[in-house]
């Protein structure tokens, strides 16, 4: 009888299977859509074109190409010490005249030295592309028992620092944001720490050895970007594509890493009335990260930001550095399955990576998929 | 347009690793594999479940993966998806059929991205295709653990998985990176405190850990390239953290000593060109780490070992 039920149950159960799976899918995805909804009418209104017209005043005026000097870096960071500097440094173009995309790298010591010192400064050799590495590394005795030292430095010199050695690779102030008055996170820094114990808890030796600062690029935005409703805060600044990090201990910067800091301008060529609706905003981002695999929103966060795009390749009338590209306003969407705070996991509730993707704000006059 | 984008960008990174590559000796190349699952929903351990889906990740192991390449090591064994099971991953001491040795721990480093989760101080990992009647690898975690590494070959682990390596899994991890009555062990492991985040924007994070992890400390390149500081659950008024409500991306490092000097030293200082300096560690009695202090990802609590 049992069986006779069961087998009945199992049946209705695997009839009924793809309209659940319909159904819940359906749930998800209404949730999900719902999700992005909610936080977009805030930011956006009914559409993107308000956002645009605003963000088509920014006018990107640093040029990290203008503010580099390889000679004073390298003099800056190296000192006396003989640098090799690669034989290919003086060549901004490919032998077929176009701009070279690669990088001039200058050494002092072996980078192959098992326990040698070594240091590197490299730099996109077009800078205005915007990529610049400096790294030192101190000799070592592999088999030496000395402690590392910790770091003395405060994080408000550790940030100050950061920004003298900034100014010395060129990298514009104007182009750094400063966190205004009252704001309860003003500096980007945070300590490396490393520890070593024999057992949990019991003789451990703990050392901060290096304060390490990181800053996204930003521009400020005339007349400002968005005034949240919520909390009366002004948005003064957009994201911009590029970022830093700087880590320093009491002997100075250790490592540098601008990445993308180029010297692309607005496109020129942005209309504003190919801004998108917020509904079709909704429906692409939902679509995109159904593909992707997401289901489930603990976390949700839409930033408005700028995306380096490059410009069609057949265009007649290309922008004024074509390695640099040109930027174009776009949504950051950053969504993870788990909410905040310490969430449980198990084999059957692993925890799925979260997802960061871009959307331009602004239609393209040819088709084209999603930024990432 | 994308793809041209993709061109510049990969063009970019080739020629600086052509440049350094030259002049570093190629006499020692490592061996090198990466294992990536992307597609979960056509396995049978999360069958049919596309929530589980995450196509881009592979693309970020690859970066890593075909950077060392580019960097003079070798290529010996892409592996994507396919039949992931815990088999490549247990050694054949925690139970019969387990053929670490001729997978993970064959090459000298590698790469596994794969979801993750806490099994109890240690690493879960949730492979396509069940196997051995399990369908995680579990590393760390005391008893329930079957995964340890470098007794074969292994000397360089990354963990590109959720909670990989939480700031409370060190002690018992170190069991993982030096198998008991064994001489080798595994030198450096990376993973994540709590969630970490796919983008292909992040692909160059990889391929850099690579670049980097020749040059100076491979714990610091890689904790230096993936730490993402303030970039998630931003609130719209909040880009920059200012108002506190921003979460980060957490890497961190282990390795294991007899000493306290040498598992820090090594901690400080072993690369991908000089792991023969140091050797394989001798005992695990230490364990040493690194990490941001309160750095603060999704899922767990601020770092704080």
């Amino acid at each position: 009888m049992y069986d006779r039920i069961r087998l009945l149950v199992i049946a209705a159960a695997l009839m009924a299977g793809p309209a659940i799976v319909k159904a819940q899918t359906a749930d998800a995805r209404e949730a999900l859509r719902a999700a992005v909804s909610a936080q977009l009418r805030p930011l956006l209104g009914d559409s993107a074109a308000g956002v645009v017209e605003r963000l088509k005043g920014v006018k990107p005026d640093g040029a990290i190409s203008r503010n580099f000097n390889p000679a004073t870096v390298s003099k800056a960071v190296f000192g006396r010490a003989a640098a090799n500097v690669a034989p290919d440094c003086s060549t901004t173009q490919t032998r077929t005249k176009e701009p070279d995309p690669g990088r001039c790298v200058i050494q002092t010591g072996s980078p192959d030295a098992p326990a040698g010192a070594y240091a590197m400064l490299s730099f996109s050799k077009n800078v205005g592309i915007g990529d610049i590495t400096y790294l030192r590394r101190p000799a070592f005795d592999p088999k030496g028992t000395a402690l590392p030292s910790p770091v003395k430095l405060s994080d408000a010199d550790a940030y100050a620092d950061a920004l003298k050695f900034l100014d010395l690779l060129g990298v514009p102030r104007s182009e750094i944001p400063i966190a205004p008055r009252g704001a309860s996170n003003p500096l980007p820094v945070r300590s490396l720490l490393i520890g070593v114990e024999q057992d949990p808890g019991k003789d451990a030796t703990r050392i901060e050895v290096q304060k390490v600062v990181n800053f996204q690029r930003a521009f400020v935005v005339p007349g400002g970007l968005f005034k949240d409703p919520a909390t009366g805060v002004e948005l003064t600044h957009v994201l911009a594509p590029g970022e830093v990090t700087v880590a320093i201990d009491d002997g100075g910067v250790q490592f540098a890493d601008v990445q993308g800091w180029s010297d692309a301008q607005m496109d020129s060529k942005l209309d504003p009335s190919l801004a998108k609706t917020t509904p079709e905003l909704v429906d692409e981002i939902v679509d995109d990260l159904f593909a992707e695999g997401v289901r489930k929103t603990g976390s949700l966060s839409i930033l408005i930001g700028l995306r380096k795009a490059y410009p069609n390749p057949d265009d007649p009338n290309p922008p004024i550095c074509p390695v640099c590209g040109v930027l174009r306003p776009a949504l950051r969407v950053v969504i993870s399955q788990v909410g905040p705070g310490v969430a449980e996991s198990s084999e059957r509730n692993f925890i799925a990576p979260g997802v960061v993707r871009e959307y331009d704000l602004v239609g393209q006059t040819e088709a084209e998929s999603p930024a990432r | 347009m994308k793809a041209r984008h993709s061109k510049i960008g990969s063009g970019v990174r080739a020629l600086v690793g052509l440049a350094l590559a030259a002049m570093l000796s190629s006499a020692q190349a490592l061996k090198v594999d990466m294992y990536a699952i992307g597609n979960w929903s056509a396995g049978n351990c999360a069958a049919g479940d596309t929530d589980a889906n995450r196509p881009s990740w592979p693309g970020m192991a690859q970066s890593w993966y075909d950077w060392m390449g580019i960097m003079g090591e070798t290529k010996t064994g892409k592996f994507i998806d396919g039949n992931m099971t815990v088999k490549r991953f247990c050694d054949p001491s925690s139970k019969a059929g387990c053929q670490d040795f001729s997978w993970v721990d064959w090459p000298d480093a590698a790469i596994v991205a794969a979801h993750g989760y806490d099994a109890g101080d240690g690493w879960g990992a949730l492979m396509r295709n069940s196997e051995l009647g399990t369908c995680s690898l579990v590393m760390g975690a005391g008893a329930s653990g079957s995964t340890f590494v470098g007794d074969n070959n292994l000397k360089f682990l990354h963990a590109s998985s959720c909670l990989s390596l939480n700031d409370n899994y060190f002690s018992k991890m170190r069991v993982a990176m030096k198998k008991p009555g064994t001489a080798k062990g595994l030198h450096v492991m990376t993973g994540f405190h709590g969630v970490m985040f796919i983008s292909s924007s992040f692909n160059g994070n990889y391929a850099n850990t690579a670049l980097l992890g020749h040059l100076t400390a491979v714990s610091k390149a890689w904790t230096s390239q993936h730490y993402k500081s303030n970039q998630f659950s931003c609130a719209g008024y909040d880009p920059f953290n200012w108002f506190g409500t921003c979460q980060d991306q957490c890497p961190t490092a282990m390795t294991v000593g007899a000493t306290a000097s040498s598992a820090l030293n090594r901690l400080l200082h072993e690369r991908y060109n000089n792991a023969g300096a140091f050797g394989p560690p001798s005992g695990r009695s230490y364990y040493a780490w690194m990490g941001y202090r309160g750095c603060d990802p999704v899922s767990q609590d601020g770092f704080n070992p």
